[in-house]
């Protein structure tokens, strides 16, 4: 199962046609803006969407959609999938 | 044998990620990972034909690219709904890549060992 950090919006809309089932969707940094939009969810083609805490709290995003993760959940994350893939387009 | 793709996804010549995510995929065959290329989205122009840099006193990614071979970097993919936004010739392309749609390149990403991408 691939990991996938998004760190933009643009980043999400590469992503999410390239999703297999079972991948998890880490959003974070601008990334996390794509968590506002409910169909977000959808759009991960049952990939399982975690969002960093922390870039939602600094940006003032308090409804999202996704499971709300921090950098220790992270860190765990990046210890279990392979490969892990960057989107920052 | 480890697997590596290297994802490019924007011009050649906006910046100097292209060059040296290619300069990655040698050092990566150098190593004897087995490497892969993806060209996606604004990326695909790096395939272009005919480029010349010179002018921009830069290396020229085209023939950066046709030297790939020679490091045993071969397996070239481009996504098909990319190059046809482009509305570039698929034929015209070099190196010529292997077309994937998304759900191939979906695919060709769990096959991995490691994702390089800028």
């Amino acid at each position: 199962m691939a990991l996938h950090l998004v760190y933009s919006i643009r980043g999400f809309s590469a992503c999410h046609p390239r999703l297999q089932q079972e991948d998890v969707v880490v959003l974070l940094a601008d990334g996390v803006y794509c968590a506002v939009n409910p169909t977000a969810a959808d759009n991960t083609q049952n990939a399982d969407l975690r969002v960093m805490t922390d870039d939602l709290e600094i940006r003032g995003l308090t409804t999202v959609s996704g499971k709300r993760i921090d950098y220790p959940d992270l860190v765990e994350l990046c210890t279990q999938h392979t490969p892990i893939i960057s989107w920052n387009d | 044998m480890k697997k590596m793709l290297v994802i490019f996804s924007t011009p050649p010549y906006q910046n100097s990620h292209t060059v040296e995510m290619l300069e990655a995929a040698m050092v990566g065959a150098v190593f004897d990972f087995q490497v892969s290329l993806l060209f996606r989205d604004q990326g695909v122009w790096c395939l272009q034909n005919e480029q010349n840099a010179v002018s921009l006193g830069r290396r020229t990614v085209g023939k950066v690219l046709q030297a790939m071979p020679a490091y045993d970097v071969s397996a070239i993919y481009a996504c098909a709904p990319s190059v046809n936004a482009a509305h570039l010739d698929p034929s015209r392309l070099k190196p010529l890549p292997q077309l994937l749609e998304h759900s191939a390149q979906a695919i060709l990403l769990a096959e991995q060992h490691f994702v390089l991408s800028a």
